[in-house]
């Protein structure tokens, strides 16, 4: 993982939708994979369905890039398992990217094409 | 008839060992969920696992071996319309180039320098050597064939690049130094290879046969591309393991 000198958030923006989702799904506490994967799911209604590949190989991107941090344990069925959180860095990026979006709507709202809230 | 579960766990095994050990189960967990709980659709799985597959293999091959085959498939496309030996000579460069540092690498892990350079400078000798000896392709013959030459001068100069920055003085030294000797069957396996591609000299030198010869070296070729797959297929376990210790010594 890349130390040193702090990062600036906006150099990463934007996020492609699975690196953001996964960061949003972890914004609330650690998960595994597979919980990952359903509350990307769940929270989207289905609209972004991350394959297995793709879940673990943005996990083993951002791990990389020190967006998130993982910890090995047993889950409730016994199971050993990975469990990942957010770091420091990837909760400033996941503020950043939404602030960003949230501007885009916000000049979606003023330009009438959403409707206001 | 196998399960779509059970041929998903066959097709995760041939990810990269690392990438593999590390997410390798919670893949088919993961895979197998998705199809319990919504039926998702068979070809989104499978275009994702088609992606991963590419992705993950062009993040774990040395950038060394992907430059090398991207300079090659350029050769072989302006040298398209030359002679039949002279496109079997690529062809042949072309795979064993592709094949060379992943299998040498390997053989660096498991035996250590020694057998390395002798496997390294083997590989030189037949990449150099032999289709100057094969094909009687010597620099400034002609413009084609001091072209053929001369371009496989860089793919050489990236595999020595290569040697040496896979080096064990590097950070993996410590990690090397604590694994555990493997069992020699990796070693012995490719032992062979090499050993006829460096017959192959021999043999075109003695017979003078070039068509023959080529075909043979290319036949030895194919199989030095497919080689390591063979390998991770048949022995993946011992090797994957292997491999992994090595790449992240603190890992399982």
């Amino acid at each position: 993982m890349p130390t040193g000198a702090p990062k600036e958030p906006n150099r990463f923006l934007p996020l492609t939708p699975a690196v953001f989702n996964i960061l949003l799904a972890l914004a609330d506490g650690e998960k595994h994979g597979y919980a990952i994967m359903r509350e990307v799911d769940e929270a989207t209604d289905g609209s972004v369905r991350m394959g297995p590949g793709t879940l673990y190989g943005s996990l083993d991107r951002m791990l990389d890039a020190g967006l998130i941090a993982e910890s090995e344990r047993e889950d409730d069925s016994k199971r050993h398992r990975r469990y990942y959180r957010l770091s420091e860095f990837g909760r400033r990026l996941l503020v950043a990217e939404s602030e960003r979006l949230y501007a885009a709507v916000r000049q979606a709202r003023v330009k009438g094409i959403l409707s206001p809230a | 008839m196998s399960s779509p579960g059970s041929w998903y766990a066959r097709l995760v095994g041939l990810l990269p060992g690392p990438f593999r050990i590390r997410h390798g189960d919670e893949m088919i967990f993961a895979f197998e969920e998705d199809r319990k709980r919504s039926a998702p659709s068979t070809w989104r799985l499978w275009s994702d696992y088609a992606r991963t597959f590419v992705r993950e293999w062009l993040r774990a091959l040395p950038w060394e071996a992907i430059v090398i085959l991207l300079w090659n498939i350029a050769v072989l496309g302006l040298v398209i319309s030359l002679r039949d030996y002279v496109m079997l000579a690529l062809y042949a460069l072309i795979a064993a180039s592709f094949a060379a540092t992943p299998v040498l690498r390997r053989l660096r892990q498991r035996r250590g320098t020694a057998v390395f350079a002798i496997a390294a400078v083997g590989c030189a000798v037949w990449a150099f050597f032999v289709p100057k000896m094969l094909f009687g392709l010597t620099p400034g013959d002609s413009d084609w064939e001091r072209l053929v030459c001369t371009t496989q001068t860089a793919p050489m100069i990236l595999a020595i690049i290569s040697f040496l920055r896979h080096q064990p003085w590097h950070e993996n030294e410590l990690a090397l130094r604590n694994t555990p000797r493997p069992r020699p069957e990796g070693p012995l396996l490719v032992a062979p290879l090499y050993g006829a591609l460096l017959g192959m000299a021999v043999f075109s030198i003695v017979l003078n046969r070039e068509k023959a010869a080529g075909a043979v070296l290319s036949g030895l070729t194919a199989f030095a591309m497919i080689f390591p797959l063979i390998q991770a297929i048949w022995r993946r376990e011992d090797h994957f393991r292997e491999f992994a210790t090595i790449v992240y010594p603190e890992g399982r």
